[in-house]
């Protein structure tokens, strides 16, 4: 029952990112504590937060790029490693593994529900010239309607696929591979600074469409 | 205008990307902010449908940048309403002449470095509650940052909003005094002064001997270059866990 509360928050967080306020509640450095204190383990959560902020620091939404959702990485990662293998550093990076390329389906998710808003915005302008402005009322609760059912049902979907998979493959991972990952929740952070240290130096911004 | 429209409008400026669509972007979110300065400019519905067609087009501004723009909008229209219809032509191109510079002001100042300095500071902030065990202040970080980043972001929204509303004349001016050019160069010098202590605190803290130095040190010129190179952060990811499973085979480091 508790997953699915998860779900249902993780839904309610994601409307964050695009539909209503970017209050930052749905960035990893807030929600991946959040979700790591209601799994029993904040420590955990601060730690994937950081990794995540630091090495995905430059992707950011710019003009009509959608980026890859870090959201989606920071609770899909705490979900399906405390929710399986809870303490086991190893556990929350395959997880992390399975979890980046679970972003871009969001993503591509995102970019379909923009593509259907195009038709709203149509029928909101029919309406409006109709003399019935009600309908930018309409279609704005719609949009975020629309934002939250999608989240719902990525995570809905994903959340219980993704623990499946980490019960079977992560007690399969080799010794070397499961050690390799634990020297891994070290260096991560350190391989966050560079990125860090790129973006503030350089000035750079690399992340459209990555 | 009442006040309460003005609230009203600051409220909904909030839901601006709620229909975000390919077309013409932000315009329904747009358009739904600005419905209740309309409403009150406009009794006569049929003059109320023209401003609004107007404001249906195509719009696009960083999202913390709107309420500049509806600030100068809705002066805009308050003195269409009042008669000067001359301004009904160049509001939308006024409106977009303005999105394009300040959506670039928005991403390069928020989305780019204020954000990222104050995601730094939460990290310094959590790796000293947990290097030190003061767990009673684990939340500390995330706090710190949502409270901080929030204060400044709707701080700057509320205030950049009636700040336009009040001097439409002098709209560069306002943006002038804002001083984003000096702001960004203060932060960027504060972030790398911060990066450098959170670096240098995580490097004593986290390393144990001479090999776990130098391992770190690789890693970190690794993704620097990688970074540089412009490399998506996915592959950064992927190549510091490969280098994580290579150091553990040479040396049982874990």
């Amino acid at each position: 029952m508790e997953i699915f509360y998860l779900i249902l928050l993780a839904a309610i967080i994601s409307i964050d990112i695009t539909a209503y306020g970017q209050f930052m509640v749905s960035r990893p450095i807030f929600c991946a504590p959040l979700f790591g204190w209601l799994l029993g383990d904040i420590q955990t959560g601060l730690w994937v937060g950081m990794l995540i902020e630091l090495i995905w620091v430059s992707v950011i939404p710019m003009g009509t790029a959608v980026p890859v959702d870090a959201t989606s990485i920071a609770i899909l990662t705490l979900i399906w490693s405390l929710s399986t293998f809870p303490g086991q550093k190893s556990a929350v990076i395959t997880a992390m593994v399975f979890a980046v390329p679970a972003s871009i389906l969001f993503r591509k998710l995102d970019i379909l529900s923009r593509m259907y808003n195009v038709r709203v915005a149509h029928w909101v302008e029919e309406g409006v010239l109709n003399g019935e402005p009600r309908r930018l009322q309409y279609s704005v609760y719609l949009g975020i309607l629309l934002f939250f059912f999608k989240a719902l049902a990525f995570y809905g979907v994903l959340v219980f696929l993704g623990m499946g998979v980490m019960r079977v493959v992560f007690p399969q991972l080799p010794n070397a591979v499961i050690a390799g990952f634990t020297t891994s929740w070290r260096l991560l952070p350190v391989a966050g600074f560079g990125m860090f240290l790129v973006n503030f130096w350089f000035g750079k911004v690399l992340g459209i469409n990555k | 205008m009442k006040i309460r429209d003005f609230i009203s409008v600051f409220l909904r400026s909030f839901a601006l990307q709620a229909v975000w669509n390919f077309e013409r972007m932000q315009n329904i979110g747009f358009a739904y902010a600005l419905l209740p300065a309309l409403t009150a400019l406009y009794p006569d519905p049929r003059k109320r449908t023209e401003a609004l067609m107007r404001h249906l087009e195509f719009f696009n501004v960083h999202p913390y940048m709107v309420n500049i723009i509806l600030g100068t909008v809705i002066r805009t229209e308050q003195e269409i309403s009042s008669g000067n219809t001359s301004l009904t032509e160049t509001v939308n191109n006024t409106k977009n002449a303005m999105a394009g510079p300040l959506a670039a002001i928005g991403d390069v100042f928020f989305w780019a470095t204020f954000r990222p300095f104050m995601v730094l500071v939460a990290v310094g902030i959590m790796l000293a509650v947990l290097r030190f065990n003061l767990d009673r202040f684990l939340p500390l970080a995330p706090l710190f940052f949502i409270v901080v980043y929030n204060v400044i972001q709707i701080g700057f929204r509320l205030i950049s909003f009636l700040a336009v509303y009040r001097s439409h004349e002098a709209i560069v001016l306002v943006i002038q005094n804002m001083k984003f050019q000096n702001m960004l160069d203060r932060i960027r010098f504060l972030g790398m002064a911060t990066l450098i202590s959170v670096m240098g605190f995580y490097f004593i803290s986290y390393s144990r001997n001479m090999y776990d130095g130098t391992c770190f040190l690789l890693v970190f010129m690794g993704s620097i270059f990688m970074g540089s190179t412009k490399l998506p952060p996915a592959v950064v990811f992927y190549a510091v866990l490969l280098s994580g499973v290579v150091m553990y085979m040479i040396r049982g480091y874990g």
